[in-house]
């Protein structure tokens, strides 16, 4: 009998431990979230891992964008010019990282001076001579005069961690100052974060974030369908369809800074010359491109969400005006095989394209100027590769595809020197203009907001007058979630996804 | 001759034709964008529907049964020329040659074959023929292999002993003794690997390796329509509904030729 007892005690403690488990992981609120790409660090000055950092609600810079792409105040509380080439940022008083140390001058001056040492793309962004800090005072010294200095510190390579944390557990696990601490990394695999206990701004509203990489859009399509994941972003225009007007999903939409552009190679035989560049740029079908993946047709390199996106003398399709400037130009098709030549030259164009984002669009956008390039007497031999960066950095090749954030940090000086001054980081085009190179020079000393718009909006049509690269159309980004979330936004900036809002039902 | 045999033979021959011709059937032009006619699908105008740029999905089938095909037999020809020219030389050298060839053989064999195909293409750069060119490296060894081993079997046998003592140069010998005896279970074999080398090209076209756009081809359809799985099902069930009907007759009949051939079937009719 005593027997019988003891067994019955012991299920009934074992029943209720299970119960009391079970109540534990009920409370518990995990939200899976599906990442078009994870990176392989979490160390914010390793290439862009910094925007994955940011997207996950971990990293954070000392100044922030909002949705009308304006500076506010993030980590720190004001900044101010001391002259053309010193700028101070006094730190908030009651911000710690997620190990409870205070952020302090120190550490910001630190964490500034390793992103300039480890990252290259750091001094495109402003000139850096050297950064000093008193308590919670830091002083940045430039080297040269920068307009767009606080937008450009909103960039998630300027995220302020605890610098005194070793090169590995930076790169695995660096301790933020977001409503989320990471938990556990696996480089281009998943992360796991959970509530930063130290949040300054209040609690985050979920326990736990899981996060994996599902590269492929239509595996995020079919994740969320499966309810595999609760958030998925990126998702293909033609998809979203599945999930509008559909009371188990809501789809979030907002025409942010990226552009779809064709990059043409200005130092090759036949894109040297402007006329075949000029027709290409009509020959481009971009309101039935809009019509298939969505977004806006684009007239300049700065998105038309951008408040210096609007230019006057954008290309738009027409074939005649293509075909007259071809003909004048002395391209004739003398063998009749429907390609112009020149010097007994076919033009032929090599075109490599890549799944960006793991989208279709690339693709698409491709064989659609194939088809009008063809019918203005160019052909356009397409090339789809995994190693598109690769390429554009060799400059094997006459076009290119790409979806570029026009204005990664709001502004638009950055992105116009690095791909269209002369001597850019990144000028895939291979682009030359000497009065565009001046007229970039000048963002430098100009603060007022207006007049930099301006600035940009002269630079763009500079730049379309020589058409030196194509530009489709304008993306669309979109976050999808099941019903059961709320508080999740879609912010222009794609670097900012999970916030300390979002929530379960 | 059985009756199903002549019947897979009679839709193979069809599958040729439609291969060949596909192109003058295709109501449409398979390249030809129309964006007002986006997804649409299938009914009257488009019997199979259309893809994301308006494109007849049913011309685009047709006219890609002509690379799918073309490229197969290409591939199939390599191979099994490649092969048996090996096969040849190194059955009827000395053993230290034979030993030679054997070793090139069994490395090739040792690696798979897919990712073999990824490297290559990846080095040469992707495309049709360099796909092709990828494949016929690594396959050939099949075919080479097989034909080693039928010439050892055969060459010991009375009726090549005796055309060499009677002074039949090698030449000859090899193409008027050797190869009649040894062709048909080689032909067969490549019958049998027709479905195989199909399903393989279009897996690598749909890897983005082989067909580039906007070539039609059926692997390519596929992995084209992969992202429109479900809002235009028709993009990715035509081609390869297709595509399994094509390797289910290839298959049906080389499996019926194969015991059509063999010499047990001959025994049971006499």
């Amino acid at each position: 009998m005593k027997k019988i007892k003891l067994l019955l005690c012991l299920f009934m403690l074992t029943t209720l431990c299970g119960c009391s488990n079970s109540n534990k992981n009920e409370s518990s609120k995990t939200l899976n979230a599906a990442m078009f790409w994870i990176s392989t660090s979490l160390d914010p000055t390793n290439n862009y891992d910094g925007w994955v950092l940011s997207r996950i609600g971990v990293g954070e810079t000392l100044l922030k964008l909002n949705e009308k792409y304006e500076v506010e105040p993030s980590l720190a509380k004001s900044y101010e010019q001391i002259d053309d080439t010193t700028w101070k940022l006094t730190l908030k008083d009651h911000i710690t990282f997620s190990n409870g140390n205070k952020v302090t001058g120190e550490n910001v001056k630190a964490c500034l001076e390793r992103a300039f040492e480890k990252n290259t793309r750091a001094i495109d962004y402003f000139d850096l001579n050297h950064v000093e800090a008193d308590k919670q005072d830091v002083y940045l010294y430039l080297n040269k005069s920068s307009g767009a200095i606080l937008n450009n510190l909103c960039e998630p390579l300027f995220t302020i961690y605890d610098a005194s944390q070793s090169e590995e557990d930076i790169a695995k696990h660096p301790l933020c100052t977001g409503p989320f601490v990471v938990d556990d990394f696996v480089s281009e695999k998943t992360i796991d974060t959970s509530k930063n206990k130290k949040y300054y701004d209040g609690k985050a509203k979920l326990d736990h974030v899981h996060f994996s990489q599902v590269a492929d859009s239509d595996a995020r399509v079919l994740a969320l369908q499966s309810g595999e994941v609760d958030l998925a972003n990126t998702i293909d225009y033609s998809s979203l369809k599945l999930f509008r007007n559909n009371k188990d999903y809501q789809v979030l939409e907002v025409l942010g800074p990226r552009t779809n552009v064709i990059y043409m190679n200005n130092e090759t035989t036949f894109l040297s010359d402007l006329t075949i560049r000029k027709a290409l740029s009509y020959s481009v079908d971009r309101k039935s491109i809009v019509k298939l993946i969505g977004g806006k047709e684009a007239t300049g390199l700065y998105s038309s969400a951008l408040p210096y996106g609007n230019v006057s003398n954008g290309y738009s399709l027409d074939l005649k005006e293509a075909n007259r400037l071809l003909d004048e130009a002395g391209y004739v098709d003398t063998n009749k095989d429907g390609i112009r030549e020149k010097d007994g030259q076919e033009i032929i164009l090599n075109y490599y394209e890549s799944a960006d984002h793991g989208s279709a669009d690339a693709n698409i956008i491709a064989q659609s100027m194939q088809s009008e390039a063809k019918k203005i007497g160019i052909k356009i031999k397409l090339n789809q590769v995994e190693n598109a960066n690769d390429i554009k950095a060799a400059g094997t090749f006459d076009l290119c595809s790409a979806n570029d954030s026009s204005a990664p940090t709001g502004d638009p000086e950055t992105f116009i020197q690095q791909r269209y001054l002369s001597t850019g980081s990144s000028n895939t085009g291979r682009y030359k203009n000497v009065n565009l190179d001046n007229l970039i020079q000048q963002f430098s000393t100009i603060y007022d907001l207006k007049q930099r718009q301006q600035l940009a909006i002269q630079a763009s049509e500079m730049i379309l007058d020589d058409a030196a690269n194509i530009y489709v159309s304008y993306v669309p980004l979109n976050t999808v979630t099941s019903s059961k979330v709320k508080g999740a936004i879609c912010h222009p900036v794609d670097y900012y996804m999970i916030t300390k809002d979002i929530d379960l039902k | 001759m059985k009756r199903k045999l002549k019947i897979e033979i009679g839709l193979a021959v069809l599958l040729l034709l439609i291969a060949l011709f596909g192109s003058f059937l295709a109501p449409y032009d398979p390249l030809k964008v129309n964006y007002d006619f986006s997804l649409q699908p299938p009914g009257l105008l488009h019997i199979f529907g259309t893809d994301k740029l308006g494109r007849d999905v049913l011309s685009r089938i047709l006219c890609g049964a002509k690379t799918s095909f073309g490229l197969t037999f290409l591939l199939l020809f390599l191979i099994v020329f490649i092969g048996m020219i090996i096969g040849l030389i190194a059955g009827l050298s000395n053993d230290k040659a034979e030993s030679f060839f054997n070793n090139i053989i069994n490395g090739l064999l040792a690696f798979p074959d897919t990712i073999f195909t990824i490297t290559i293409v990846g080095i040469v750069g992707a495309g049709l023929f360099n796909t092709v060119f990828a494949l016929a490296l690594i396959w050939w060894t099949k075919y080479a292999r097989l034909t080693l081993a039928l010439v050892k079997q055969e060459k010991k046998k009375s009726y090549l002993v005796i055309s060499k003592m009677s002074g039949v140069p090698p030449l000859q010998r090899i193409i008027r003794y050797l190869l009649p005896n040894i062709l048909s279970q080689i032909l067969v074999t490549a019958f049998l690997d027709i479905g195989n080398m199909m399903i393989s090209l279009a897996g690598l076209s749909f890897l983005g390796l082989a067909s580039q756009p906007p070539q039609p081809e059926w692997g390519a359809m596929l992995y084209e329509s992969k992202q429109f799985m479900q809002v235009a099902p028709w993009m990715m069930f035509f081609p390869g509904l297709v595509l399994f009907i094509c390797v289910l007759i290839f298959n049906l009949l080389s499996e019926d030729i194969r015991d059509y051939l063999d010499p047990k079937h001959y025994e049971e009719k006499l």
